[in-house]
């Protein structure tokens, strides 16, 4: 790879180490070009992935201009040179004869296109924008964004506040830049908690889909081998539990089915026997935790600890029942879980668990308290932080302060979304009902909440309603097709792009990359446009986004690293070692004295990261007002507070987080047991799930991807439903049957696939993306979470039949 | 002269398919499009087999990646009526795509089915394919070549610079690519390689071992063994 | 001086006059053959994506058909030549017809490999670059070797009938006759000639026959694959051969029978010769079906299991059992006794057994392709309009070439009938004498005693 070794300077003056490195480095610069090579330019540019939110850096090999290979980044901190199925797809996704070749215009009613120029298409948008600020209708513009970090975030976040809208919406389930709700509210986390995979000796996973999907395969699988086997140190072991036996069931070592959305219920279960058993760690407990012992209120009432209240209500016979997993299957991983450490319990997965998420995940949460897990190596590490410099704060003009004085269109923070950072699944009906006032502009970001959403029929309505809908992506995607415009974004090896990842353990770092090659057509980078929008409106809006290109944003953020002191651009193995055993001995060796050739540097190498970033410290990892772990969360008794003093005892979230005993237990993991539905007209359980060939986006245009086979049941390319060979039996279907599969919202043609891995009562379909497969969300219910804003998606009941 | 082997360890192998992705994306490999697939001639030079679960009848017990098992005594290459596939004096069994006459017989004998036929014209020349590897006509038989461009390249490399191939230089895009670290290739005759390493491990296996092929690519089963 | 006939000028009319019957023939077989050739085009056009082929069934009827008509092929020359060493005088009206067989469906049955090549266009690569060590290469020398000797014998006996065809048709195509009967006269010494190399031949003919279906069996058993690695293949697919080759042949004799009312020389007794000869077949197949199945069953290899059982019971039943009942117990029931309604019970056999041969290929052929060693997806084939119609035209094809063919010679050889008239009836009462033992007068005495007149 092209990588420059020159411009680096010994501060640390006389350490041998310099002299040494800069030997190493020279030795490095002298190889010559291969003689085959000559005949064409070759380079191999850093770059890093989007197919999910795991950051992977690769490496675009390129050729007179055109991209043809992907490679890992053997340098990146993240996934060392490896990289999974999806990367790939990158390749089918650049040269995709589907995506747009330039910016288009409606043309007639909606559905209808016709192209336009830039100019035409920033000038509809920055007009509109202009009029609706001079009208002081700032806030009626909403921007929803799909899944995706970093700069162009920020820039977004930048462009809302400074314009003056609160709507700046996401569309994820989770935010792995973030800390995770449970871990805010229990541990006061102010920075993300990662897994330390690699080093436990026992992981539980809660139906995160470790080495399939969730927050990235890629590092997650060299963890997992490293769990497996390697020589320095004991084989860990691996307990997967999950309605489905997938991939990464099969890979556990033991896989414990349930019924899906009872995860809380089954944590509370386990941590009942570590208790009883006196499984769990004491001392840790003592030290380091609130509310597991009973306590006296200040009003002298009696309040039940997290102890009582699983020893009195969490009975192995009860949970048994609920979850149906077999009592001694909840004796013998609670005590595999007790009796291992370091134990690491992973109750993280992207979709909700169901309607009772936030205290699911707490209580799942609570468990790696119970096992004394929580920032310590081989458990829950708390990351250290980016040195990156944040955007100037945005001056706001009067106008601006007003429209940002308006509540947020989708009610997020408040009334029964009061713990939900977003909640794109009210977006649609909010809309729809003008309330608390009218939409009057809609921006689509890397989302295509027309598939994705299982509110997709409201987005739809909602979107007429909607007098500008603008849209952002490269494909014509089902969302795409009902906008006013749309600005074709670049793809992530044609644009520059950033992606911090601090959510994986032992990283803490920040990838750059700039175009692998030039976009292939009229296309331009959202974040660039972003900025000519802005620019376009001028005053406020416009100092608030100074940059000319998204480039320079990006050299404003990164300039932070460069002044941090620590941390390094990525290099070779022989010099990472060699930095690691100066560092030991108390030496940091910059290689760079100006910010530039660091900065290029950067961009040539892929990734700046900090291989012994200092751990954030103790207030990172109990950040609560008891500066401990709490199983009683004063967060969110202080939210809950406050909700009654607005809106009374009937507030909507003590409503929803009411238990069986009144609002004794609100704060308390104290997961709801559900009230026995009988089977009624639709006996099946729908439950979706990624599978670990199909990017973010679905692949719809990659065929490369889609035509990789689902191992476990030999199908390739979507549209198939996975039933259990009894289920079917008794349904006269099968393999490979075409069968009906009806909800009470809709009905879907698949093919069936018998497979024994998965509960009886379950029928399980791949997530898919529409471009022509079939699409789950046509079946799901739009049932909002009111936790994580998102949909439920493991609620929808059917029944099948043959076609 | 090296022997180039493989050694897969089933243990940390996950089944994810990165290294199918790599040898398509390196070597040219092309989708077939739904309907082809859907008539079973998806082409894959290295494929994931899904071994099905004794004691759970139709579960999935583990996932063996398959890329052509290089057998040093291949049935595929005796049945060749005209030197279309052959093993080099290297030990890879080669294809060569502008003499096959596509009479199948190598697929035929292939034990392993790790022989694909271009039943209709799958490839033409698009953006992003590989310029290191030919792209194959109609009704020729291709499969996994142990990458075989790239030991040629890091054999020009190794001349520019007037030194011998370094170990480690010449590697497969499957290997390259695994995230589990499951594939591990390089040269068995020499002792202190990976490889060799790995191939004198306990838990090692072989493929249809009683066929008698003696394949260069060896797995490790998975379990609590050492090694 | 041109030899005069009497009797056998029947056999001269199909050639002499062209009727209804043979028009409608003709354009039915040519109907046949523009459907192989349209499949054939489309294969051409698109690739073997065309047919039905897959992983990993890479192999189906094209490879079918191939053994098949190879096998076919042994009617002819292998039984005429097997006939006439034995001296079997009810050959006489037979061996023409099966030596016709043989070399036509060879053509045919050659070109199989070639429909199956996905690089026809490549085919001269073969000698460029052929490898022997390659079964391919076996069958292509045997087979050639066998279509030159058996063009060989069929024209050899055929010397003698062309100059009786050129001294009494004078039609456009005399010169033909002329050419071919390469001066023939009928001299004393001519025929000595012409059975001494008649005798050489046929000595020759029938070990290549025996090695042509031997090696297109190693085709399969030079492999590895489960049911196929065998080492009774060899003499399983010559007795095959034969068994459809006899099957065949009669009913190829039965036709003609009927079109050129050749029934004064095709009598019940000569179908019921063959009967039994297939009846011995079917047993011998049987034998050999039973021994193969058998010792695969008790090895219990498990990939011989699996490829074992989805014939007996599973997704092969069907053709399986089909087989069987065509091949063994149709044949049974029909060829024993034969005295009472022969040639309808003959000809019903004559053709469940073509059909079956035809299973018995494709089940030895897919599914073995079919169930792989490791857990794959198991190939399902199902033929295209393609392979219908290559097979259709590949017969069409082999019809049309018999037909012109008895358009051009007499189907039954005039002078072997003449022969057999005039010489055999007292050449075999000599030879029957010889097998007895001599009686105890001195014949020339006998003899002499008739001669001395007073
Ligand atoms: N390959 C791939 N990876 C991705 C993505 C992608 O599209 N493709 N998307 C990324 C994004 S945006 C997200 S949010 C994450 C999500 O990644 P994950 O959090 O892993 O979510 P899923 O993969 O949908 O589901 C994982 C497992 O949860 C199981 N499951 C379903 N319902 C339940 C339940 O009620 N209880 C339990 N215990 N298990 C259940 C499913 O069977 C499935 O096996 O993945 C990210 N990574
Ligand atoms: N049933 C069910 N539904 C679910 C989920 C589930 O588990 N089950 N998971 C939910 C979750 S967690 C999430 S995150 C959502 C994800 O769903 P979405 O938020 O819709 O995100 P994607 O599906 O990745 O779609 C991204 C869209 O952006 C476009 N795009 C692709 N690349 C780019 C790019 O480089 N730039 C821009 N501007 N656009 C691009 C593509 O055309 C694609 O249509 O799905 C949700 N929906
Ligand atoms: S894990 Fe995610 S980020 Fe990493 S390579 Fe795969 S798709 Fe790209
Ligand atoms: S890439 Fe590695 S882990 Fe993934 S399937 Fe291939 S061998 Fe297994
Ligand atoms: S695996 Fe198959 S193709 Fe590869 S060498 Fe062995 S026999 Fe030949
Ligand atoms: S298909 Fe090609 S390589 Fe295979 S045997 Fe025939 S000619 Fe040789
Ligand atoms: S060695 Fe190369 S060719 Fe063979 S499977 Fe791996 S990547 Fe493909
Ligand atoms: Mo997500």
């Amino acid at each position: 790879m092209s990588i420059t070794r020159r411009g680096l300077l010994g501060v640390a003056a006389g350490a041998t180490g310099v002299g040494l490195v800069r030997r190493h480095l020279a030795r490095a610069d002298e190889k010559p070009a291969p003689a085959h090579l000559p005949q064409y330019d070759e380079s191999l540019v850093p770059t890093v992935c989007q197919q999910c939110p795991g950051g992977c850096g690769l490496l675009a090999r390129v050729i007179d201009g055109e991209v043809v290979g992907i490679s890992g980044n053997p340098q990146h901190p993240v996934n060392k040179g490896a990289v999974c199925a999806k990367a790939f797809g990158a390749l089918q996704l650049l040269h995709s004869p589907e995506r747009l070749h330039g910016p288009m215009i409606r043309d007639g009613q909606r559905g209808r296109f016709k192209s336009a120029t830039w100019d035409e298409a920033l000038r509809l948008v920055g007009d509109r924008l202009a009029d609706l600020r001079a009208k002081r209708l700032g806030h009626t513009v909403a921007i929803l964004g799909g899944q995706y970090r970093g700069t162009r975030d920020a820039l977004w976040r930048q462009f809302a506040r400074a314009y003056g809208t609160p709507n700046y919406l996401r569309a994820r389930c989770f935010s792995p830049e973030q800390p995770a709700l449970a871990h805010r509210l229990m541990n006061g986390a102010s920075v993300p908690f990662a897994y330390d995979l690699g080093e436990a000796q026992i992981v539980v996973s809660f139906g995160a889909g470790i080495l399939e999907s969730w927050l990235n395969p890629v590092h997650a699988s060299r963890a997992f081998a490293r769990l497996r086997r390697s020589d320095d140190r004991r084989r860990g072991k691996f307990i997967q539990i999950d309605p489905r036996r997938s991939p990464t069931a099969i890979k556990a070592d033991r896989w414990v089915s349930l019924i899906p959305g009872t995860d809380g219920i089954l944590a509370l279960g386990l941590a009942n026997v570590l208790v009883r058993e006196g499984l769990y760690d004491s001392a840790f407990v003592e030290e380091h935790t609130a509310g597991f012992a009973d306590w006296t209120r200040p009003d002298g009432k009696r309040h039940e600890g997290f102890r009582s209240m699983v020893l009195k209500d969490y009975g192995l016979l009860a949970v048994s029942a609920a979850t149906g997993v077999p009592v001694n299957t909840i004796l013998e991983v609670a005590r595999d879980l007790g009796t291992a450490r370091p134990a690491l319990v992973i109750g993280e997965r992207g979709p909700s668990y169901g309607p009772d998420d936030l205290r699911t995940r707490m209580a799942i949460h609570s468990l790696n308290a119970l096992v004394g897990s929580i920032g310590v190596r081989g458990g829950l590490v708390p990351q250290g932080r980016l040195p990156l410099l944040p955007l100037p704060e945005p001056v706001p003009d009067e106008v601006t302060r007003a429209s940002l004085a308006q509540p947020r269109i989708d009610g997020a923070g408040q009334g029964e979304y009061l713990t939900a950072a977003d909640a794109s699944q009210a977006l649609p009906g909010r809309i729809l009902g003008g309330t608390p006032y009218p939409i009057n502009a809609l921006f689509l970001f890397a989302t295509n909440p027309l598939v994705s959403h299982p509110a997709k029929e409201e987005f739809a309505k909602a979107l007429e309603k909607v007098p500008l809908v603008a849209s952002f992506s490269p494909f014509m995607d089902e969302s795409a097709r009902q906008c006013d415009v749309i600005l074709p974004d670049s793809f992530f090896l044609e644009r520059w792009q950033d992606d911090p990842v601090t959510h994986l353990a032992g990283v803490t770092s920040y990838s750059v990359s700039k175009p692998a090659a030039a976009p292939r057509y009229a296309t331009r980078n959202t974040a660039d446009v972003v900025l000519q929008l802005a620019a376009s409106l001028g005053g406020r809006v416009a100092e608030a986004l100074p940059w000319k290109s998204f480039d320079q944003a990006l050299r404003a953020v990164s300039r932070g690293l460069f002044e941090a002191r620590r941390g390094y651009v990525v290099a070779g193995a022989a010099d990472e070692s060699l930095r690691q055993t100066m560092e030991r001995q108390g030496y940091w060796i910059p290689e760079f004295d100006k910010f530039e050739p660091f900065f290029d540097a950067l961009t040539r190498r892929g990734a700046w990261w900090d291989p012994t970033s200092l751990s954030p410290g103790r207030h990172a990892t109990f950040g609560t007002p008891s500066g401990k772990f709490e199983f009683h969360p004063s967060a969110l008794q202080q939210l809950l507070d406050g909700a009654v003093r607005r809106e009374g005892k009937e507030s909507a979230v003590v409503k929803l987080l009411r238990g069986a005993d009144g609002d004794g237990h609100l704060a308390l993991p104290a997961v709801a047991f559900p009230v026995a539905a009988g089977a009624g007209a639709f006996p099946l359980r729908l439950i979706t799930y990624r599978l670990a060939t199909r990017p973010l986006g679905g692949a719809r245009n990659q065929p490369w991807l889609l035509e990789q086979p689902a191992a476990h049941v030999k199908a390739s390319w979507e549209s198939w439903v996975e039933i259990h060979p009894k289920t079917a039996g008794a349904l006269g279907v099968k393999d490979g049957d075409r069968v009906l599969v009806e909800s009470a919202k809709g009905a879907l043609r698949l093919e069936a696939r018998l497979y024994p891995g998965m509960r009886e009562d379950v029928v399980l379909v791949p997530l898919s993306a529409g471009g022509g497969a079939a699409n789950p969300n046509d079946l799901i219910a739009s049932e909002p979470d009111p936790f994580g804003g998102f949909g439920l998606f493991g609620t929808t009941r059917v029944r099948i039949r043959r076609a | 002269m090296a022997t180039w082997g493989m050694v897969i360890d089933l243990d940390r192998c996950t089944g994810c398919q990165a290294c199918v992705m790599a040898c398509k994306a390196e070597n040219n490999v092309p989708s077939v499009g739904r309907e082809e697939a859907g008539k079973g001639r998806v082409l894959s030079w290295m494929q994931v087999l899904a071994e099905p679960d004794e004691e759970h009848e139709g579960e999935v017990k583990r996932f063996i990646p398959r890329p052509c098992l290089q057998c040093d005594d291949p049935p595929c290459t005796k049945v060749c009526p005209v030197y279309a596939t052959y093993k080099n004096p290297e030990g890879i069994v080669a294809q060569i795509y502008g003499r096959c006459i596509g009479c199948r017989f190598c697929m035929a004998a292939c034990p392993y089915n790790a022989k694909f036929f271009n039943w209709h014209e799958y490839q033409r020349p698009t953006a992003g394919q590989n310029p290191d590897v030919s792209l194959r006509p109609k009704g020729v038989v291709e499969k996994c070549t142990f990458c075989h461009h790239r030991l040629q390249k890091a054999r020009e490399q190794a001349a520019v610079e007037k030194r011998r191939l370094l170990p480690g230089e010449y590697n497969t895009a499957c290997a390259e690519a695994c995230p589990a670290r499951a594939i591990s290739f390089g040269d068995l005759s020499d002792p202190t390689s990976e490889v060799a390493r790995l191939s004198r491990s306990p838990r090692v296996f072989r493929l249809l071992e009683s066929l008698g092929t003696r394949p260069k690519v060896t797995y490790l089963t998975e379990g609590e063994g050492r090694g | 001086m041109a030899e005069r006939l009497e009797v056998d000028e029947l056999l001269l009319d199909p050639i002499r006059k062209t009727g209804r019957g043979f028009w409608i023939a003709f354009a039915a077989l040519l109907g046949l053959i523009a459907w192989g050739a349209a499949a054939y085009l489309t294969q051409l056009r698109v690739g073997l994506g065309g047919t039905g082929l897959q992983q990993p069934v890479s192999w189906g009827f094209y490879v079918t058909n191939f053994v098949f008509f190879i096998g076919i092929s042994h009617a002819g020359t292998l039984i005429s030549a097997i006939l006439r060493l034995s001296k079997a005088e009810w050959r006489r009206p037979v061996t023409r017809m099966a030596e016709v067989i043989t070399c036509m469906v060879l053509l045919v049955g050659g070109g199989q490999i070639l429909v199956d090549l996905g690089r026809p266009d490549r085919l001269l690569n073969v000698i460029q670059y052929g490898r022997y060590q390659s079964p391919l290469l076996w069958d292509a020398t045997s087979i050639t070797a066998y279509l030159t000797a058996s063009t060989v014998y069929l024209y050899l006996p055929m010397i003698p009938d062309i100059a009786i065809l050129r001294d009494n048709l004078h039609g456009k195509w005399n010169f033909l006759y002329r050419v071919l009967a390469l001066g023939w006269t009928g001299s004393e010494r001519q025929h000595q000639i012409l059975n001494r190399a008649i005798t050489i031949m046929m000595v020759m003919v029938i070990p290549i026959a025996v090695s042509v279906h031997t090696v297109v069996s190693f085709v399969f058993s030079m492999t590895l694959q489960p049911m196929w690695h065998s080492t009774i293949f060899g003499p399983y697919f010559v007795v095959g051969a034969i068994f459809s080759g006899i099957a065949a042949l009669i009913i190829a004799m039965l036709i003609f029978r009927r079109a050129y009312r050749l029934h004064a020389y095709l009598k019940p007794i000569h179908f019921q010769y063959l009967g039994q000869l297939l009846l011995v077949m079917s047993l011998l197949w049987f034998y050999f079906t039973f021994a193969e199945y058998l010792t695969a069953y008790y090895g219990g290899e498990p990939e011989e299991m699996k490829v074992f059982w989805s014939k007996f019971t599973g997704r092969f039943r069907f053709q399986f059992w089909a087989m069987f009942t065509c091949n063994f117990v149709v044949p049974i029931v029909c060829l024993t006794r034969l005295k009472k309604n022969t040639i309808p019970r003959v000809l019903i056999a004559s053709i469940t057994i073509v059909i079956g041969m035809w299973l018995e290929r494709y089940i030895i052929v897919v599914p073995s392709l079919s169930a792989p060693r490791l857990p794959f997806q198991e190939g399902s084939y199902a033929p295209t309009w393609v392979e219908w119609g290559e097979l259709a035209g590949s017969f069409g094809l082999f019809s049309m070439f018999y037909l012109l063919f008895t358009k051009f010679f007499p189907v039954i050889s005039i002078w072997e009938m003449k022969e057999g008239r005039h010489q055999a009836i007292g050449e075999v009462m000599e030879r029957v004498k010889s097998y007895l033992p001599d009686t105890a007068e001195p014949a020339t005495a006998h003899a002499g005693g008739t001669e001395v007149a007073p």
